[in-house]
């Protein structure tokens, strides 16, 4: 029994011991820029603490440790001492040191072997060495040394100082109200230096009651607020996630009933219920300034490490969200602010040689926006150059020159992010942007969260990190496919579409739908789940546009029902592997959902990243050798009559269908209005010299666009949209093959001809032709 | 098969003396006798609504919601290796209600009602779909003995043993073997 005692004890003194140092680092790292004797003051009363008590408990080690310390701190407070940075060092060392011995008490309850003789040495000599050199800023004293009465509190607590003396039976009751009737008449002595006056009692007494006062005044302060184990915290989270379960499905019931009076019941429960929510959410906040506490300790043993200057500043501290959230975006910032510092900031010499301050300055803001905390971690250094990417990116493989050149400054930026793209020689060439942001990458979005970069050349980069404020409950779009209700989380929507059959492309099976002029790859959710879909089919499409990291992708679903705050629930580890759920939850029936994990999902699905990058992207006019093309390239695959024919994707604008009687024919050329323009269409039959299916009263045209007109290539039949990699290809190139074709390849098992898009083009777009004969 | 044989079941360990005992919930599965440690079973339940969850191992018959939480439920036959359930051999006898219900449904397109043994290891629970409960009944490791190998593969691979009762052979299952995720998962790869 006494054993368990001493084990909370020993619980507590970790706990608060870990408090006070969490604030230390901070302060430790301020005094340093600018020496505050309040900051010193507040540094030595913790170290006091920690050092009393675990004398008090045995912990001999860290009583030495936290001793020197302390003996350090009190000359540093009565300035006697000047602070510098190889004391700040000293000291900062000392608190490592008084964390490792925590930690071992916390794990055993008792002191590992460890012994810190080196700082202790150290500490000691910086307390004798130095102590001749004159203080560079010389440290006010704190207190004088005058009586405790002149430390008195304002008069308006003098009733209580009164009561605690009368209390205390040091003086009657005659003498205080002598004293302060005194007082009233404008006396304006303090009533303990009146009743010291009055000879009613001794200054030591005053002084003995003002500590008592002092003491009743913290225990005050501390019932305010409690500590409560986290583990009741997250069962009273789960609670709170069944009634609002039970509240789903009450309302759910009310709306079947005709009675009012219950109608009026239910409607308080629904108040009732999203106010205790709210509530037992706000137990669970805290601060951010909780993890940004030690990035000011971060940032100055880097600086110091790497021989550069830099001062942190922070905007929103207070800003606040769930303590889960808070430990798990922990190292994904420590990482960015590591990185920032590290590779954003230039060095001094460069940094006064580019014309900016020598100091570089990281900034971390943190705000709520809709639902969600924007943290941005920001650096004025060099920035990130993308034309350095851009080449790291083609020497490494990942894209094409071509695809290279295609991609905005913005998605070449955010191919620091991807995995591997950092390596050896990418550190060397890009002073290592991107080192493992990958994982940060992963560990954000793991929380349901987001990271995006922005940097421009010569001012700085910005890191963008965006996650929900708590992830027990989160907002979700029900849609129904087949026999089954599935749950959306909003994170990952874009927007809904209804649309047309008649507007999706059907590429053999692969459907596309132009979502204002970029190809979005369609996926039916009730074919993905072999879900037995309604089986008539439908005069429209429900699409909802789902993002998954760069991924954009349309979900066809049988209906879109409604959005719902949804309680995330797991799933039990016979289904971890199923990774295109994000868990499940009960829904106001009480069935079970189970909720889409967008990225899982597209990754199940095997939808390529850059595949629907491109698609987003649009279309631009490449010039490039087919066996470029050929290697790299996802193709689209048309038939004219019996022969093949294959185009990269990514220079289709759209896919479009007219009917034959809306094509008309002008100076020998076809056109046809489309939008507002007339836009030219080239049979692509005609130019190569193949026979046009005859009897076709609707005609699919592949749409492209170059200086801004649009032009239509017609052919009989979309075949298909084929991935192809560089083993399979195998183009051979023939002399005496048609103008307008590049070479012929095997694809999907058929002799395929590559189409020469801007020799085809040429006729209609002399412009384009030249271009494409330029490059 | 029914309440009597349980009984005799019963009572026939009653008499037997020496060696440890232990105490099985029985259930009924594609004709065959099973037990499961009476301390790991937390409740039977009966779902007429399951989850489907698409492109798992079909040994995954779906998700309920028991009070609150989400609970997998396991295809027992799939997993075991029997052939699918005719609806009406599920039907337990000693539930009358579940009679009238199913009464007078000979075709499909109505809900099955699945029972279920909810399975508590940890701090998870997983349910098991059979076909019929059985009783709590105590066994006497003097009547254990090895699997006999007539069983089918599957069915060897995660039954401990059988104890010999006085009308029939009980089979234990062993529920590491039977819950353990690779061979649930790998269930799919060997479908698919």
């Amino acid at each position: 029994m006494r054993f368990d005692d001493m084990d909370e004890i020993i619980g507590e003194f970790v706990v608060e011991s870990y408090e006070g140092l969490d604030q230390l680092e901070q302060a430790f790292v301020s005094l340093e820029q600018a020496d505050d004797p309040d900051t010193l003051a507040r540094i030595f009363r913790t170290v006091h603490t920690i050092k009393g008590t675990s004398g008090f408990l045995g912990f001999s080690t860290l009583e030495s440790v936290t001793h020197v310390g302390e003996n350090l701190l009190s000359r540093l407070r009565d300035g006697e001492l000047p602070m510098t940075t190889e004391i700040a060092d000293g000291l900062l060392a000392m608190i490592d040191a008084v964390r490792q011995i925590l930690a071992a008490i916390a794990e055993s309850g008792a002191e590992d072997d460890t012994r810190y003789n080196d700082l202790v040495a150290t500490l000691v000599r910086l307390d004798s060495a130095e102590a001749a050199l004159a203080p560079v800023h010389p440290i006010p004293r704190r207190r004088d040394d005058t009586a405790a009465i002149e430390d008195e509190p304002e008069p308006e607590t003098d009733q209580r100082i009164g009561q605690q003396l009368l209390e205390a039976g040091a003086i009657a009751e005659e003498q205080l109200d002598e004293a302060l009737a005194a007082q009233r008449e404008g006396d304006p002595r303090h009533i303990g230096e009146l009743l010291v006056a009055h000879e009613a009692l001794s200054p030591a007494d005053v002084a003995a009651a003002l500590t008592r006062q002092e003491r009743g005044d913290e225990r005050r302060g501390a019932s305010e607020t409690i500590r409560v184990d986290v583990s009741l915290l997250d069962d009273l989270m789960n609670s709170v996630g069944e009634l609002v379960l039970v509240r789903n499905q009450i309302l759910r019931y009310t709306e079947t009933q005709q009675d009012s009076a219950f109608a009026a019941t239910s409607q308080r429960l629904d108040l009732i219920t999203s106010e205790l929510q709210e509530n037992v959410m706000k137990t669970r906040m805290q601060p951010i300034e909780n993890v940004w506490n030690k990035f000011p300790r971060v940032v100055r043993d880097l600086t110091v490490s790497c021989g550069k200057s830099a001062r942190l500043d922070t905007v929103g501290r207070h800003t606040e969200l769930d303590k889960t959230l808070v430990e798990a975006i922990r190292d994904p910032l420590t990482h960015l602010v590591r990185n920032s510092v590290d590779h954003g900031l230039e060095t001094t010499e460069d940094r006064l040689a580019a014309g900016k301050p020598a100091q570089g300055v990281v900034t971390l803001t943190a705000r709520h926006e809709g639902g969600q905390v924007v943290m941005e971690i920001s650096d004025d250094g060099a920035g990130i150059d993308p034309a350095v990417i851009r080449r790291t990116a083609i020497e490494k493989g990942i894209l094409s020159s071509e695809e290279a050149a295609q991609r905005s400054d913005r998605d070449i930026i955010s191919l620091i992010f991807r995995p591997g793209f950092s390596t050896a020689a990418t550190v060397t060439n890009m002073s290592g942007r991107g080192v493992g942001l990958d994982v940060v990458r992963t560990n954000i979005e793991g929380i349901g969260g987001s990271v995006d970069v922005h940097s421009t050349v010569g001012t700085g980069t910005t890191f963008t990190v965006k996650i929900p404020l708590t992830v027990a409950i989160i907002p979700a779009l029900i849609v129904t496919s087949g026999d089954g209700r599935y749950a959306i989380p909003q994170v990952s929507l874009i927007e809904l579409v209804r649309v047309r059959c008649d507007d999706v492309e059907q590429i053999d099976g692969q459907r596309v739908y132009r979502l204002r002029g970029t190809l979005l790859p369609l996926i039916d959710l009730n074919e993905t789940f072999e879900a037995q879909g309604s089986g008539d089919h439908p005069e429209s499409l429900n699409i909802v546009v789902v993002r998954a990291d760069e991924r954009v992708f349309g979900l066809v679903v049988d209906d879109i029902n409604d959005t719902a705050e949804i309680v995330v629930k797991p799933l039990g580890r016979l289904l971890q592997h199923a990774t295109w759920f994000a868990g499940a939850t009960i829904m106001g029936d009480g069935r079970v959902a189970l909720i889409i994990d967008a990225l899982g999902f597209a990754e199940h699905v095997g939808l390529d990243r850059d595949a629907a990058q491109r698609g987003r992207s649009g279309a631009r006019t490449t010039s490039a050798e087919a066996a470029e093309i050929v290697a790299t390239e996802r193709m689209l695959v048309a038939r004219v009559g019996s022969r093949r024919f294959a185009m990269p994707l990514d220079i289709v604008v759209r896919l479009e269908q007219f009917a034959v009687d809306k094509i008309e024919i002008a100076n020998n050329r076809s056109a046809v209005q489309y939008g507002s323009e007339i836009m030219p269409l080239v049979r692509l039959g005609d130019e190569l010299g193949v026979k046009h299916d005859l009897d076709a009263t609707m005609l699919p045209a592949i749409v492209f666009c170059a200086a801004g007109r649009s032009v239509g290539l017609l052919v009989d039949e979309i075949v298909d949209i084929v991935d192809i990699v560089e083993e399979s290809s195998d183009v051979t190139t023939d002399d005496h093959m048609s103008c307008g074709v590049l070479g012929s390849s095997v694809i999907n098992g058929l002799i395929t001809d590559l189409v020469d898009i801007h020799k085809v083009l040429s006729s209609v777009l002399p412009a384009l032709g030249r271009e494409g004969a330029a490059a | 098969m029914t309440t009597a044989s349980t009984t005799t079941a019963q009572s026939a360990n009653g008499t037997t003396t020496g060696g440890r005992t232990q105490q099985l919930r029985t259930f009924r599965l594609a004709g065959l006798y099973f037990g499961v440690p009476a301390d790991t079973v937390q409740e039977m339940i009966r779902t007429s609504s399951h989850t489907r969850v698409p492109l798992v191992s079909p040994v995954i018959h779906g998700l309920v919601n028991l009070r609150g939480e989400i609970v997998t439920t396991i295809d027992l036959r799939h997993r075991l290796g029997f052939p699918p359930a005719d609806r009406r051999q599920r039907i337990d006898d000693d539930d009358n209600t579940d009679n009238t219900d199913d009464g007078g449904d000979g075709g499909d397109g109505r809900p099955s009602v699945a029972t279920n043994v909810v399975i508590r290891t940890g701090d998870t629970a997983v349910s098991l779909v059979v076909d019929a409960i059985g009783d709590v009944i105590t066994v006497d490791d003097a009547s254990f003995e090895a699997v006999p190998t007539t069983l089918n593969e599957q069915c060897r691979a995660v039954v401990d043993g059988i104890y010999q009762l006085d009308d029939e052979l009980l089979l234990t299952i062993d529920l590491d073997r039977l819950l353990d995720v690779d061979a649930v998962v790998g269930a799919l790869v060997a479908v698919a």
